[in-house]
């Protein structure tokens, strides 16, 4: 076919990037996300506001206890707390499957996250796991779905995502760093390590909507504080 | 005969346009039963309350399975003169009826199927049909002879007067299959005796029954057919001449109990109605058709007794909270399913919804041949889950609503202790620090945040805990994990405990090793061992 002189090869070219399967690094998509402060000014800014609920979010880790639940600890915090009713998800669930260790309640507290609005959801296999996810998520009372889930094939990722798109959900899904490679539709994803001593480096290689960036975050429990590295 | 509508119409004015009907001596308030009366003459019956009888003449044949179209007869089941009971109307049609000699019958139809008569069935099924008549009335008594009666006097308004109320009666029960018949009058007994006579009547109050009740056949009275006869012979055909007769001489001749029935029934002497009770649970068997071990067809029958489940709570206006299904097998010992509820809920889909879930896991090792639903009513749960439209509730609604939902399915498929919330306890020592909680929707939502810090809010707590402190291996008397550790902080020395038996003394530090891990890990005095006892994520 061929096509009419008078449309340019720049029209063509816009035309072809109104399709909404593609996205241009640096422009934001036509429908904002709403997104969670994350408590890390550096990170916020990186992410355009915090991290984005009704997404799928993919934090790829190679070990525990180097600092991956500390990233989230801030916008946790926010989430489910009962002491200010205009608050996101007041009341609502947050909810851990599969955690490969216990979340130490006082450390929780400490961090400020509402215990009391906490499920620990355990699962004999991976399929109970992605399916207590996928509840979790459909509910729609619970603010945030935090998942251990190695073994997740991207149609259950997807399953996930289009279910956090409906309910508007904070949704976590932890996964070992091999996974890497392997094709997924969650908007964003993370490759979280253990940085120079004290700190917890983002190696964000997706971000949907914006470029990918390393950000540098320092370990502490008091005062967070972050600078982006370019 | 049944009286006109011109007729009937009369008796509606008659009522409607002097609504200040002076009812002498007519009590209004409490129920007769309860009354002690020593002037039986003057009672005038209880005007406060009217009575639907449902009479179901065909009933001992409608509870026996059989064609409808092949002639069909129940007997009496009296040993030395067995009779006709009651017989279908394809029986009839050959010239069989009521009260006929089995051989004369058998004479006239050679085919006719005889059966005997199943009082058992016959009450299961009146108290199935009282069950559902609570949508008319609570006030409910089952008569032995086959008949329902409803006091609806406090629910004419609702159903647009007794005619009205009736009709929907009559064509809710139709609707199940039975033949009934239908009246109204302020008494029990004189409702019944209407309704057995195939009239059609509507009497609203006491003053009118002793006209209405003139022309009736002493046969509806229910006596016995001795007492019928000894009645004709008299010449007494109707109640009116019955009830014309000397009284000393009536009680002489039939006994003081016919007398008195004659008085209860028309209003003169107080009547006690059994009431029926409503059971405490909803209990219903379905036999399946096949014997059968597949999800699915189990599945579909449990929906069937779901339904019916669904009609009862929608009558009674309750809501269910605990369940037991059995699946039963020949010889074998039922596969049972109990499956519990946070709160009382009515949505049957919803339950329909858990039961897919549980039905999953359940493992039914033998053919199953009737599946039996058994659930406890909890009566006021008005909620009904769904708006005007039909459809379930969104938004906020359903925030509200859908947690104790999520929390049922997730129960059904993971296991009731795989779903749980944690809590904090005040204790120094980490391990004894929290808790689970079995029921996490039964922990106020507000609790945690200000909940006690124990003795050592300070950081240092990591935020991942092992459920067994691990024992570190250790090269040269340091310990060792994925390499070796680096010390950050420490030593804090958590011990003592000795009031319960868990006495530690601990020596902890944050490590970290060569993944940059930290780790949380102690020395143990007591074994001089090094063990690991949580990251910080």
């Amino acid at each position: 076919m061929v096509c009419p002189v008078s449309i340019s090869r720049k029209d063509r070219l816009r035309q072809l990037l109104k399709n909404p399967r593609i996205w241009r690094a640096g422009t934001r998509p036509d429908s904002p996300c709403h997104t969670l402060p994350t408590g890390f000014p550096g990170l916020d800014r990186v992410l355009a506001g915090g991290w984005p609920t009704g997404v799928l979010t993919e934090l790829l880790v190679d070990t525990y206890g180097v600092g991956e639940l500390e990233v989230l600890m801030p916008a946790l915090g926010l989430l489910g707390n009962g002491r200010n009713k205009e608050q996101p998800g007041t009341g609502q669930w947050i909810a851990w499957v599969s955690p490969p260790y216990i979340p130490y309640a006082p450390a929780l507290n400490r961090h400020g996250v509402n215990i009391a609005r906490l499920l620990l959801l355990h699962s004999q296999s991976h399929q109970d796991a992605l399916w207590a996810m996928e509840q979790s998520v459909q509910s729609g009372v619970c603010a945030a779905v935090l998942g251990w889930t190695p073994a997740a094939d991207e149609g259950a990722l997807r399953r996930l995502q289009l279910a956090a798109e409906e309910q508007n959900c904070w949704v976590v899904v932890f996964r070992p760093a091999r996974c890497r490679h392997q094709r997924s539709p969650a908007a964003l994803r993370i490759h979280l390590q253990a940085g120079q001593p004290g700190r917890i480096d983002l190696g964000i290689f997706k971000n949907y909507g914006g470029r990918p960036h390393t950000v540098e975050l320092k370990r502490s429990g008091t005062k967070p504080n972050a600078q982006a590295v370019h | 005969m049944p009286r006109s509508a011109k007729q009937q119409s009369l008796l509606f004015e008659q009522v409607s346009s002097s609504p200040a009907q002076p009812d002498t001596g007519v009590i209004s308030t409490g129920r007769p039963e309860r009354q002690e009366r020593p002037e039986r003459h003057e009672f005038a019956g209880d005007s406060s309350r009217l009575w639907l009888c449902l009479f179901f003449q065909q009933l001992p044949l409608e509870v026996l399975s059989g064609r409808a179209d092949a002639p069909r007869a129940v007997l009496t089941g009296r040993p030395k003169q067995n009779r006709i009971l009651v017989c279908n109307p394809a029986a009839a049609h050959l010239g069989v009826h009521p009260g006929m000699a089995v051989n004369a019958a058998l004479a006239l139809a050679p085919g006719l199927n005889l059966h005997d008569r199943e009082p058992r069935l016959e009450q299961t099924c009146l108290r199935r049909l009282a069950n559902r008549a609570i949508r008319f009335t609570p006030v409910i008594s089952i008569a032995s002879c086959g008949a329902l009666l409803l006091e609806i006097r406090s629910s004419l308004k609702l159903f647009g007067g007794p005619q009205c109320l009736a009709e929907a009666a009559v064509s809710d029960i139709s609707a199940r299959g039975h033949r009934v018949t239908a009246a109204c009058a302020p008494t029990v007994l004189a409702a019944l005796w209407l309704a057995r006579s195939g009239r059609a009547i509507t009497l609203l109050h006491s003053h009118q029954l002793a006209k209405g009740l003139a022309s009736l056949p002493v046969s509806c009275l229910g006596w016995p057919e001795k007492t019928c006869r000894k009645l004709r012979r008299m010449g007494i055909g109707t109640l009116g001449e019955c009830i014309r007769l000397p009284r000393d001489g009536l009680a002489r001749r039939l006994g003081p109990q016919r007398l008195r029935e004659l008085d209860q029934g028309y209003g003169k002497q107080p009547e006690v109605p059994a009431l029926y009770r409503f059971p405490a649970y909803f209990n219903e068997l379905l036999d399946l058709p096949a014997e059968t071990a597949d999800r699915g067809l189990l599945l579909q029958a449990l929906q069937v007794l779901l339904q019916r489940l669904d009609t009862y709570l929608g009558r009674r206006q309750a809501g269910t909270r605990l369940l037991w299904v059995h699946f039963n097998h020949h010889k074998q010992v039922a596969t049972a399913l109990r499956v519990g509820l946070v709160a009382p809920c009515k949505d049957v889909e919803r339950i329909s919804g858990l039961f897919h879930i549980y039905m999953e896991s359940l493992e039914i090792n033998f053919q199953v041949v009737s599946v039996s639903l058994r659930a406890d009513v909890v009566p006021g749960c008005a909620v009904s889950g769904r708006d005007l439209l039909g459809q379930r509730p969104s938004g906020n609604d359903a925030q509200s609503s859908g947690s104790p939902e999520l929390l049922e399915r997730l129960r059904a498929r993971l296991g009731t202790e795989a779903v749980q919330g944690i809590g904090m306890v005040a204790g120094h020592r980490p391990e004894l620090a929290w808790r689970i909680e079995s029921e996490p929707e039964k922990v106020s939502a507000v609790n945690g945040v200000t909940g006690k810090a124990g003795p050592h809010p300070e950081a240092g707590r990591p935020l991942w805990l092992f459920g067994e402190p691990l024992r570190l291996a250790s090269v040269d008397g340091e310990p060792v994990y994925q390499g070796a550790l680096q010390f950050e902080s420490g030593p804090e020395r958590i011990e003592t405990g000795w009031w319960d038996g868990g006495e530690i003394r601990r020596d902890y530090y944050i490590a970290s090793n060569r993944h940059r891990m930290r780790l949380w890990v102690f020395r143990d005095h007591r074994d001089a061992g090094w063990y690991l006892h949580g990251l910080f994520g």
